[in-house]
């Protein structure tokens, strides 16, 4: 990962919160996923929270293995909808105890709702089946009711998508993105997702938090029964929660004497920035307890990463208990976290930290459960940038711990370096591959140069996981500064909150012999401090980073992306922006980002009907640097907030693209149906008697009162029955008696936008949702 | 607020419901020799330069959107603007102001807008303290607000039986008010909701509990307190006696009938809006006829439009309008304007780009880079504009106005000397607003509309 200078980045950074686009509120959003993953060869549910999620039609992983099928999506309803379903209910359940028409109506409904749902009330679970359609609808009508919650402590988050998940036995264990993808929204942002190698433990999903009142947050805590507070767990394994706001979850298990437990914990990993919450993301504590409830281990941070990691050698076999909550006691649904306990291996650090690309790398690792691992070195094929490595025991991976390969001459640090005087000499261009071995450690390497020469030092650290927090000097031999630097603005930073990597460029003022000098700002030190250092003559590059990481785009119509650029030791030759092997379809005109503008707009034009499912898109930037051409392709990314403030890029794998066309519908579910168009004989004043023609009979239906309800709330309602016995939340009685009052209060509105019938599938050949409808409800 | 009135541990409003403090207290203090009535001998202007008497502040917390109300960009497109893009022509050429502001745009000629306010200070607390004390948040000492600041300096000439410094009617919250100067300058919130049909002033008006009672209750309290009788010469006690008669007076007299909106014409309280901001507005100006030096309109709501911020605005703006409107031109008409100052701001502005993201949805964030006040009365100009904002109300165009700007003009007209010292009570140094020595930024005082 290249970085910019940082007087670009404070220019990227001020234009960042200035690129979201409007058609952000029609893109899927999704806020959680819970359990955000699951174990090799096992099928679960999980659910989704987000917004925008309308005419859902699939779900996708990135990567191989992993399948998912929709198995019920329950929107956000507004009051009014939760009250007709509320009131539906009620008459049910009278029907169900006198046989009223209710019950009769139910039956075909819940027949199409069998057919649709695959069956279910989805989520039930081990309840017993209802005994007839009746019992069923209405239990899945008592479901969605008691899912309301008037103001939802995050209305962005409380529609819900519930998904079935089946992992193959051999899918890769590790990180993938879960995305949610719509008709006309196309892919959502992506979230972790999480392949899993040990038994899993799943608690029940929490229900949408309500907003707190400030001074009554005690109205809105949830109660949750005490005996729900504890799990008790087998070992090894991996644990899946959510943190509702003043709560702790207990896991009670046995260990003994001499096990070397990994408690690893991803909370912030998943969720990586939180909008509406400071800190602006969840920040776990774990705790572990002996049986006599003592203490015995804690951490709320694993080294500058939130996400805390236990190390535990077990001094006698007994119960323990591990607890999670956050640190200031918030929670919600979007605190999702997944732990993992068992004798793990997990690499803690490793040396060197990165190497020459091209060649097979002598790396040391240091950490837990390691002995009968093995390293796996990345392939010599491999790029240059930053790779991961892990160690792998068997089938059995560990953490992943990035590695950073380059093409410049490298070398190893001499200790013993922390004067000028016993600096260790170095011959440029150099990647110094070193270690501030103990607190208040200087390194300090000397060069040779000449006037007016720029030179640039840059310490790679905290970008590859190191805690060295940096700071770097230039001197002459007399000791004179000439340069200094601690941290230095770094937009490629991702979940990286402090830019702890120290970076100059400077020009040299008469020939003689220079000093680099490397320490930590808050001089601590040892081993794990691990460090690379570039000094060497400015390398101009660049590096891209498209926001957001998914487009939809309406037949052969165009959409624009917004593109970053990051520019490195003085880049400022033009970058020519092109869409790299396009699938058929795809065109764009190539764009120049110029001399030192830090972003740009890219239009591209999708000249094809439809795309079946999102499709992947990559853009390519090509510029001069000297006399060579350098091409890199654009990262795709989301601009997160965090903490109501700063904003981040979060890279994505992939970035995605869906063509739809306009006039296709997802068919519905429940079709509405055909209804007698009223014909009014007389005007409807307050008073005045209302006919209504039905197959040659006039009957005098109601007298109307004047005002009752306006014609925009008359429409509305109108549209809230129609989507409502769309979707099978309410029967054909119960929505024609609705009907019947909305047609009487608005005689003379045009009716027939709804009984219009809706264009479907056959009306639109080559959709995605041919395929998609199974999952949508 | 917790403290120690004369040795009991007990609330501020709790001391007014025992008739220990509140109005009384204050004279409580100088009797009692506190240090903080030294200020009386601090530097004031001369009668005849003091333009302004009383003050009312109109404090929009959470932080109201400025390209949407009185900063309007109608050039700036949908992105900055959303649905709010239509500016409205007010009666001074020249100036425009938001859509929802029509009732306002009657009156802009008893008011002038300031368009380059800045302090780039975005959290609430800081922000608030910072637009409210003109001090840098963070410092070891803890300022008190402008409000404080005119309870001390008015104190001794201020003989009302009303608190000097009153908020309507809730505290914000975000600072502690009083500041150093402890909690004898925390203003007096007067709780409850002056729309409702009885203004159930809290220790003033006790709920549910009729005149007859309230005052067969003193006459209880009389004929039960023997200590009273038995020690009456003592100096401590005889000024509790005096304090509790003042805040009786306070309760049954004619403070109280400050506070009852219902001696007030129908009309005028529609005018002013039949909701809480506009009948706050209506208290204000009855208190500032009273002769309180300053009163604190607190919005209720708020205006932390982060999301759902269309919505609040097209609910919450008339009501502003209204009141705002309305309090302007009754002051007007009852020849208060000239010595009163009527100030209108929040603690920020709100992002000029509208952030259509989740969870925000269409929502403005905190914004302190360039933001709006109004300002009018008490010798400020009406129909002006001071300084501007550039083409998509992002940063400060012309003329930065910044907070000690803002507040040391406010002073100025009040005859209050902003290089005072004020009285700490570990006798450190501080000022009433920040000393040059500090360099603060600074545009100058709005010198351009006194």
């Amino acid at each position: 990962m290249r970085k910019a200078s940082w007087w670009a980045l404070l220019g990227v950074g001020s234009v960042l919160a200035l690129t979201t686009p409007a058609t952000a509120q029609t893109r899927p959003y999704i806020g959680f996923v819970y359990p955000a993953g699951g174990q090799q060869g096992t099928t679960f549910q999980i659910r989704l929270g987000g917004q925008n999620m309308d005419e859902v039609y699939a779900v996708t992983i990135s990567g191989k293995g992993v399948s998912a099928k929709i198995v019920e999506y329950n929107r956000r309803l507004n009051n009014q909808e939760q009250a007709l379903i509320a009131e539906q209910l009620r008459d049910l359940k009278r029907a169900k105890k006198g046989g009223g028409s209710g019950a009769k109506d139910a039956q075909p409904m819940m027949q199409m709702d069998m057919m649709s749902m695959g069956g279910g009330s989805g989520g039930a679970g081990g309840r017993a089946k209802p005994a007839t359609p009746l019992d069923a609808l209405i239990e899945r009508l008592e479901k969605r009711v008691g899912m309301f919650v008037q103001t939802p402590a995050c209305a962005s988050i409380s529609t819900i998508l519930e998904v079935e998940i089946t992992v193959a036995p051999d899918a890769a264990p590790g990180e993938r993105e879960i995305r949610v993808v719509t008709l006309r929204g196309g892919a959502s942002n992506p979230l972790a997702f999480h392949i899993g190698q040990v038994p899993e433990y799943t608690r029940k999903p929490m229900r949408t938090a309500q907003i707190q009142v400030l001074g009554k947050e005690a109205l809105a805590l949830r109660k949750r029964p005490t005996e729900e507070a504890e799990d008790r767990i087998n070992l090894p394994a991996t644990l899946n929660g959510q943190i509702a706001s003043g709560e702790m979850n207990l896991y009670r298990f046995s260990a003994r004497e001499g096990q070397r437990l990994v408690i690893t914990s991803l909370a912030r990993q998943l969720v990586p920035y939180i909008a509406d919450a400071v800190p602006g993301w969840f920040q776990p504590v774990m705790v572990l307890y002996d049986t006599n409830g003592k203490e015995v281990a804690y951490d709320d941070d694993y080294r500058f990463k939130p996400d805390p990691v236990i190390w535990y050698q077990v001094p006698k076999s007994g119960e323990y208990v591990l607890a999670i909550y956050d640190a200031i006691y918030r929670g919600r649904e979007d605190f999702v976290y997944r732990l993992t306990i068992g004798e793990l291996p997990f690499i803690t650090s490793i040396f060197p930290l990165g190497g020459p690309a091209g060649v097979t790398p002598a790396i040391k690792m240091k950490g837990w459960n390691l002995a009968t691992t093995e390293l796996q070195p990345p392939p010599t094929n491999t790029p240059p940038g930053t790779t991961y490595v892990t160690a792998r025991r068997g089938n059995f991976i560990s953490n992943r711990v990035p590695f950073e390969l380059d093409t410049l001459p490298e070398c190893l640090e001499s200790e013993n370096n922390s004067k000028i005087s016993r600096a260790q000499k170095v011959t440029l261009p150099i990647i110094v591959n070193g270690r501030i071995d103990q607190p208040d450690d200087w390194d300090v390497f000397a060069f040779t140069g000449k006037a007016n020469e720029t030179i640039v030092a840059e310490v790679s650290a905290r970008s590859l996981d190191s805690p060295l927090d940096s700071v770097l000097k230039l001197t002459d031999a007399s000791g004179k500064l000439i340069a200094y630097n601690d941290d230095r603005e770094d937009l490629s930073a991702g979940l990286n909150t402090h830019h702890a990597d120290a970076y100059f460029m400077a020009k040299l003022p008469a020939d003689g012999q220079y000093f680099v000098h490397l320490g930590d700002t808050a001089r601590k030190g040892g081993e794990e401090y691990a460090y690379r250092l570039r000094i060497s003559h400015p390398r101009p590059d660049f590096a891209l980073r498209l926001s957001p990481s998914s487009a939809s785009v309406r037949s052969k119509n165009t959409a624009t992306l917004s593109m970053f650029v990051l520019r490195q030791d003085g880049f400022t030759n033009a970058v020519r922006l092109v869409l790299k092997n396009p699938p058929p379809g795809f065109v764009a005109q190539p764009q120049f980002l110029v001399g030192t503008q830090p972003i740009a707009r890219l239009t591209f034009k999708a000249d094809l009907p439809s795309t079946q499912v999102p499709v992947a898109l990559t853009i390519e930037g090509r510029a001069k640097a000297g006399d060579k051409e350098i091409a890199h392709d654009a990262v795709p990314a989301e601009d997160r907030m965090q903490a109501f403030l700063w904003r981040h890029l979060v890279p994505a794998k992939e970035f995605k693209v869906q063509v739809y066309d306009p006039t296709y519908t997802l068919p519905a579910p429940h079709p509405l149906p055909e209804r007698p168009v009223p014909i009014v004989t007389t005007n409807y004043i307050a008073g005045t008697l209302v006919t209504n023609i039905t197959a040659g009979v006039t009957n005098i239906v109601e007298t109307v009162p004047q005002g009752k309800f306006t014609k925009f709330q008359v429409a509305n309602r109108i549209r809230e029955l129609k989507r409502l016995y769309e979707e099978g939340l309410i029967v054909k009685d119960f929505w024609n008696k609705q009907m019947d009052d909305c047609e009487i209060t608005t005689v003379n509105l045009p009716l027939s936008q709804s009984n219009a019938p809706p264009k479907t599938a056959t009306d639109a050949p080559n959709r995605p949702g041919k395929k998609g409808k199974a999952g949508k409800k | 607020m917790k403290t120690n009135y004369m040795g009991m541990d007990i609330s501020r409003r709790e001391a007014l419901r025992r008739g220990l403090c509140g109005a009384a207290a204050l004279s409580l203090a100088g009797r009692t020799g506190s240090a903080l009535a030294d200020v009386a001998a601090q530097p004031m202007a001369s009668a005849a330069k003091v333009k302004a008497k009383s003050v009312i502040q109109v404090f929009l917390w959470g932080g109201m959107s400025h390209n949407d109300t009185w900063d309007p960009k109608p050039e700036a497109g949908y992105e900055y603007m959303g649905e709010f893009a239509k500016a409205i022509p007010t009666n001074v050429n020249g100036i425009q102001l938001g859509m929802l502001f029509p009732e306002l745009a009657k009156q802009t000629d008893k008011f002038s807008l300031i368009r380059s306010m800045t302090h780039r200070n975005n959290g609430h607390e800081t922000a608030a303290y910072l637009m409210q004390t003109g001090h840098a948040p963070g410092e070891r000492i803890s300022y008190p607000s402008i409000g404080a600041v005119f309870a001390l300096f008015k104190k001794p000439s201020y003989k009302g039986i009303i608190p000097p410094y009153v908020v309507l009617t809730q505290p914000q919250g975000r600072f502690s008010e009083e500041g150093f100067l402890g909690p004898l300058y925390k203003p007096f919130a007067t709780g409850s909701d002056p729309n409702a049909q009885r203004f159930e002033v809290e220790g003033v008006v006790a709920r549910g509990i009729t005149d007859d009672r309230q005052k067969s209750r003193r006459d209880l309290l009389g004929k039960m307190n023997t200590f009273g009788s038995q020690v009456a010469d003592t100096p401590a006690v005889s000024a509790a006696e005096e304090a509790k008669k003042q805040a009786y007076a306070l309760i049954l007299g004619e403070g109280r009938d400050v506070f009852d909106l219902s001696k007030e014409k129908d009309a005028l309280r529609d005018r002013y809006g039949r909701n809480t901001f506009g009948q706050d507005c209506l208290a204000a100006r009855r208190m500032v006829e009273a002769g309180v030096p300053y009163v604190v309109i607190n919005y209720p709501g708020g205006w932390d439009t982060h999301s759902n911020h269309f919505a609040t605005m097209r609910r919450q703006c008339p009501n502003l309008d209204q009141g705002l409107a309305a309090l302007l031109a009754d002051l007007q008409e009852r020849g208060l304007l000239e010595t009163t100052i009527v100030w209108c701001s929040g603690e920020f502005g709100r992002g000029p780009k509208i952030d259509w993201q989740p969870p925000w949805n269409g929502g403005r964030n905190h914004y302190g880079n360039v933001f709006s006040v109004l300002v009018a009365g008490g010798g400020f100009k009406g129909g002006h504009i001071v300084g501007e904002s550039d083409a998509k109300g992002e940063e400060v165009k012309t003329r930065p106005v910044y907070p000690v700007d803002l507040l040391g003009s406010i002073y100025q007209l009040a005859g209050i000397d902003a290089r005072a010292r004020l009285p700490h009570p570990m006798g450190a140094e501080a000022y009433v607003l920040p000393p040059p020595s500090d360099k603060v930024k600074s545009g100058g005082l709005l010198t351009e509309i006194m």
